[in-house]
Parts: C-alpha cells; sequence; structure tokens
C-alpha cells in the first residue's frame, strides 16, 4: 500500500449529508449546489466519459423549484443533493438508454421507484451515467457508447458495470450515485474507483425501472463517498413497493442514526481458503491490515469456509445468463424506438436484435438460450440452482458463528482498458468475490481501503446477513474513522477550478 | 431440440475413452485443463480442474452422458441458437461465438462437480413472502404515453408491424 494519491492532504469535498446541510440552512441554494455540478460534469467528463446524458436544464429547473418552496424541503434528507443516476435506472422524460443502441432513443413514460423516492427526498438528478451494455461487465467497455476512463488512471477502466457512476462520485462531480449490482456491478467499480459501493439486500429496494437483467439477482444501490451517505440514501431508498412484488415489508431502520463507531464484539469471518489463491499480493495484504484495524477497535476474527463459493462463477454465469436471455425477449423492434424495418415479422425482430445488440450482450443471450433449452436445462440451469443452494446454506451456517465476512472487492485493481476484451472468460473470472453476494441475495459493501503502489484503489468487501446493512454501514463507518482512503481524491479532479 | 446431437455426441465420447467415471467429463476435460492452466498462470484463480477429485463424479454415468458437452460448437449449432434466440448473426461473429461460447461452457462444467443429489434448486432468495395484489383494475400509463417510443404507432393506440403470415 501507498499513501501517495491524494490522501489526507486533499481537502475534503461536500458530501450528501454537508450539500444537504446547507441547503436545508440556506447556506448555499439548490441552484448553487446544482450549477457548481453541472459545471464539474463540463469539465471532466471529456476526460472520463462518465456520462450518456447531461440533464442540465432539468436539473437546474428542479433545483430552483426547490428553492423557490425552500419550506417543503426543509427536513429533506437529500434537499438539493446532485445525483448521477446509471442509465439502465429510468427517469421520466430523460433518456435512458442502457448503454445500449437498442435503446438509443427511448425515454421513459415512468421513473423508477427509486428515483421517485431519490426525489421526494429532494435529490436532483444531474444526468444519466455510462455502463456497460444492459449492465452486462466488469470494466465499462461493453457501453454502446464507449468506455468510462477510471478517475485515478485514465488509461484504465473503472471497473463496471456501474462504471460511470463510480466514476463520477471519484470525481467529486457528484456526492451520490445509483448503481445496480447483478453481480458485483456496483461494488466492484466502486472499489476500483476508490468509493463506496452498497449493494443491498435482494428485495430491500424496489427494483421497478430498473431495466431487467437478472431479476433474482438484480439490485439498486448507492455509490458516495462516505458511510453516512451510504446510510441516509439507503434509509430513503428501502422499503415496500407495491409495484414490485419482490421488495421486501421489512421495517426501515435509521440507519444513519445507527453510525456510532462502535464494533465491539461484532464477529468478522474470514474465508482464508477462498483467499489462496487469485488474489494480487497488495490487495490481500490491505485485506489483513484492514482487518488489523477493526480488531483494534474491538472486533474478532473468526476463519470460516464458504465450500462453495469457488463454484459461484460458473452457476452465477448459468443462471445471470438463462434470466437475461428470458429478460431481453422483448427488444424486438416493436415498443422500444430503435428498429430495422423487414417485410416479415421474423426477420424484423432478428434484424432489430442483431444491430441492436452489441457484443456481450449477444454473447450472454445466446449462452442463457443455450443453457435454458431443451435438455440442457438439467445440465445447466437446473444444476446452477441446485448449487446456487449449496452457496446459500454454506453462508446460512457462516452467519451462525459471525456477524460480517470480510473479503477483497476484487482479485486486482483496475485494469487497463483492452486488456481483457479480447477473452470474456478471463473477465467473468474476476468477478469471484461478488457473484455470491448476488447469489445469496445477501447486502455487501465496498469500502475504499487503500492503494497499489501504482497508485490504484483497492476495495474492501464486508457480507452481511439479509436485511443487516445497518451491521456493513457501521463497520464502514467505524473503518473510515481510523483511515483516511475515503478522503482521497484523484488527481487533477478535486477541486475544481 | 439437439437431443439427436446430444445423443449422438454421446456415442462418441463412449467410444473415446477408457473406463467408467472419467468418461462423462472427457468431452470437455481437455478444453477445461487447458484453460485452466493458462488462467491460473495468468490470475491464479481457482482453476477449471484443480483436482478436487473427491467431489467429482457422484451423478450416474448415465444421466452424465445425456448432458456431455460439446468442446466445440459448430456453426450450426450456433446458428440454431441465434434462431431460438432471434439474433441474425453475421459470419464472423458465429465464428467468434462458436469459440467463445465453447470455452465458456467448458468452464461453467465446474458445476458437474458438486454433488447435488437431493438438493432443491433455488430460483429465487426471496426478500419477502411473495403474494400477490387483488385483482382489482388500478391506474396505470396513458395508452399514447406508453406507446411513445414506438417507431409505428398509429394514432388510434394500436401497434404496427410487418405482416406475419406470407
Amino acid at each position: 500500500m501507498s499513501d501517495r494519491p491524494g490522501s489526507a492532504s486533499s481537502p475534503v469535498p461536500h458530501s450528501a449529508r454537508e450539500t444537504r446541510d446547507e441547503v436545508r440552512s440556506r447556506a448555499r441554494s439548490a441552484a448553487e449546489v446544482c450549477r457548481a455540478a453541472i459545471a464539474r460534469l463540463e469539465s471532466a467528463d471529456p476526460r472520463l466519459h462518465a456520462f450518456n446524458t447531461a440533464a442540465a436544464d432539468q436539473a437546474l429547473a428542479r433545483a430552483e423549484a426547490i428553492d423557490r418552496e425552500a419550506a417543503r424541503w426543509r427536513e429533506a434528507p437529500l434537499a438539493g443533493v446532485p445525483v448521477a443516476v446509471k442509465d439502465n435506472i429510468c427517469t421520466r422524460g430523460l433518456r435512458t438508454t442502457a448503454s445500449s443502441r437498442i435503446l438509443e432513443r427511448f425515454i421513459p413514460p415512468y421513473s423508477a421507484t427509486a428515483i421517485d423516492r431519490l426525489e421526494a427526498a429532494g435529490a436532483v438528478v444531474i444526468g444519466k451515467t455510462n455502463c456497460d451494455e444492459f449492465a452486462m461487465g466488469s470494466s465499462n467497455e461493453n457501453s454502446a457508447f464507449g468506455p468510462v476512463n477510471n478517475p485515478w488512471d485514465l488509461d484504465r477502466t473503472p471497473g463496471g458495470s456501474s462504471g460511470g457512476s463510480a466514476a463520477a462520485v471519484a470525481a467529486r462531480i457528484a456526492p451520490l450515485a445509483l448503481g445496480s449490482d447483478t453481480g458485483g456491478s456496483i461494488r466492484q467499480p466502486a472499489a476500483m474507483c476508490g468509493v463506496i459501493g452498497l449493494k443491498p439486500t435482494y428485495g430491500r429496494v424496489s427494483r421497478y425501472g430498473l431495466i431487467a437483467f437478472g431479476s433474482s439477482l438484480d439490485q439498486i444501490g448507492p455509490l458516495t463517498t462516505t458511510a453516512e451517505d451510504a446510510a441516509l440514501v439507503l434509509g430513503v431508498l428501502a422499503g415496500r413497493d407495491p409495484a414490485d412484488s419482490t421488495s421486501a415489508a421489512e421495517p426501515v431502520p435509521d440507519y444513519a442514526a445507527l453510525l456510532d463507531g462502535d464494533v465491539r464484539g461484532v464477529r468478522i469471518g474470514v474465508p482464508r481458503r477462498l483467499l489462496e489463491e487469485g488474489v494480487d499480493r497488495e490487495i490481500a495484504r490491505a485485506l489483513d491490515a484492514a482487518l488489523e484495524v477493526l480488531v483494534s477497535r474491538g472486533a474478532a476474527l473468526v476463519d470460516v469456509d464458504l465450500v462453495h463459493a469457488r463454484y459461484a462463477i460458473p452457476t452465477y454465469y448459468l443462471v445471470a445468463t438463462a434470466e437475461a436471455s428470458s429478460n431481453l425477449a422483448r427488444y424486438d423492434g416493436v415498443r422500444y424506438g430503435f428498429r430495422r424495418a423487414s417485410d416479415s415479422l421474423g426477420e424484423m425482430y432478428s434484424r432489430t436484435r442483431e444491430a441492436g445488440f452489441g457484443p456481450e450482450v449477444k454473447r450472454r443471450i445466446m449462452l442463457g438460450t443455450y443453457v435454458l433449452s431443451a435438455g440442457y436445462y438439467d445440465a445447466y440451469y437446473l444444476k446452477a440452482q441446485q448449487v446456487r443452494t449449496l452457496i446459500l446454506r454454506d453462508y446460512q451456517e457462516a452467519f451462525e458463528r459471525v456477524d460480517v465476512i470480510a473479503m477483497p472487492t476484487s482479485p486486482t485493481a483496475a485494469f487497463k482498458i483492452g486488456e481483457r476484451t479480447s477473452d470474456p472468460l478471463q473477465m467473468y473470472l474476476a468477478d469471484v468475490y461478488t457473484v455470491s453476494a448476488n447469489l445469496a441475495g445477501l447486502p455487501a459493501i465496498s469500502v475504499p481501503n487503500g492503494f497499489t503502489a501504482g497508485g490504484l484503489p483497492i476495495g474492501l468487501q464486508l457480507t452481511a446477513r439479509p436485511f443487516d446493512e445497518a451491521m456493513l454501514l457501521r463497520l464502514a463507518n467505524a473503518y473510515e474513522r481510523d483511515t483516511a482512503w475515503w478522503k482521497a481524491t484523484p488527481p487533477g479532479f478535486w477541486p475544481y477550478a | 431440440v439437439w437431443r439427436d446431437e446430444a445423443d449422438q455426441l454421446a456415442r462418441s465420447v463412449t467410444r473415446s475413452t477408457a473406463g467408467p467415471g472419467r468418461t462423462s467429463r472427457a468431452g470437455v476435460a481437455q478444453i477445461s485443463l487447458h484453460r485452466g492452466n493458462k488462467r491460473g498462470a495468468r490470475t491464479g484463480i481457482p482453476r477449471a480442474a484443480d483436482g478436487r477429485t473427491s467431489q467429482v463424479c457422484h451423478v450416474a454415468l448415465e444421466r452424465m452422458l445425456a448432458f456431455a458437452v460439446p468442446s466445440d460448437f459448430n456453426h450450426e449449432r450456433i446458428e440454431a441458437i441465434a434462431a431460438l434466440a432471434n439474433l441474425e448473426l453475421d459470419p464472423s461473429e458465429v465464428e467468434m461465438f462458436a469459440r467463445q461460447l465453447g470455452e465458456i461452457l467448458a468452464y461453467a462444467e465446474e458445476v458437474q462437480q458438486v454433488d447435488t443429489k437431493g438438493v432443491p434448486p433455488t430460483a429465487a432468495v426471496a426478500g419477502a413472502p411473495r403474494r400477490e395484489r387483488e385483482d382489482e383494475v388500478q391506474p396505470s400509463l396513458d395508452v399514447h404515453e406508453a406507446l411513445a417510443n414506438a417507431p409505428d404507432a398509429v394514432p388510434a393506440g394500436l401497434l404496427r408491424v410487418p405482416r406475419v403470415f406470407g
């Protein structure tokens, strides 16, 4: 680890909580905050390509409306906070592409529940962020509109699929972004960009209006610079939604109020066997150093064995592609704007899909179609679902003895753009530590955990019991109190002129 | 769909391998090992076949043969899958997918090592007990709004598509 980049000498940028406090106390107007965010977007995005669509006019109009009705927003948890939204989350009247040609001109007639909730809390959407097409990828290189550059090293990927969201928060364009996580798509880019990424428990946040990829795995969650902000946002997003039958009615605690820094007696499980091979040395060392910090705060380490976790990747790619092939059947040239004309209906479907989908999406549709087809269903899909049960049971057993499980988020730091594109399997294997939380439906968080000698961010991943996001946030917050990684900003992106 | 091909493959696998137990993976073993070594060297991520034999092959030979995976996809097979998925692929894509899907599935074969006898499948991890809402009419999108993105919608609130028959 090195403390070279930014670290504590950088000024601490405004968090979502500080921003809303300023807006609520009228120290700054929502319009001022919004204009500054738009200015940062315009200054940084030519270097990053983190946004597919900027929504300057709409955002400013909304911010001005908040200023006009200040009394109404006095208690709003996110009053005037700029938010960047992954482009696979529907925003009414604002183009939503999922970074795909096939949705290039799609203007949603409704907003996702997550967006409605954010806006009801006072947040202002400033733009839609670039991502892997339909959230399929781990590097953001599968976007139909070109890759995102990692703010820490512009030649490297920001991770993916929520790469634009992670880059936007890391570059301090917005204090908050939404991402979606099907196999690590919030946590892995958060790790590679040095920010916090939280994947909530399956069912914690409504998926209504999230463009579906793997419906039994997908969750929307926040990317932020502090645990407190993640807590604040989760409190806004979480809760039952009649429009999503899989959303849970579990009570929503006041996550932010639980961040007292006390982790005494918390039992942290470490799956040592899973970490024996495949992890870069610097990443493994960073994990050990983080565990020491938490132990010195009173947490205890316990060895756990997630026996079936080594099968998580094949299981994930069988389940996720099967679900994707079904979910993406709806893009047929009839309803969503993009069409390749033909005299026959069947040919119109296939030509539209040929021209509208990129290679990774086609690859996954093909794989999913194959594993669901007659004769192969039992060997692949059903088998994967059974292994999924075993992965889930491993976690259930582990959580009888521990409160949280610690792992790296990604086995490597950010890799170079183009380095892995020719080999999809190689790309899939890098999801080794993230996919099992999705298969098991568990909440997991990636927390900034230092830098490689080359100055690239490293992530610490924590996984907890279902609906125990409070445990993750408490640990993340406690860890922040003893470390300064989260304060580091990428050179050239803060402060803005 | 490809039951005939699977049977054919099963026969060829039986012919080309020596004893039971190993037979089932013969069709993929070569590729798994090869790729496994290559991957292992570069990333150290757990390899496709790294010899944890204790968990291997509890499934009846016959059953596994029926699902033996081809180590490579031929072009006809790729085109058949594409047709099922309503994808029209160009020749270079057919070529690429034939190679890549074979590789990915050879790796995915790892799941066959796991003994899942009597293990129920998990289709979804329930966040909440599923319950259906009452079947009552509720406000929904206006039809014109809902059709606003369609490339060819007619003012009556209909979608126009090419003819389905001849």
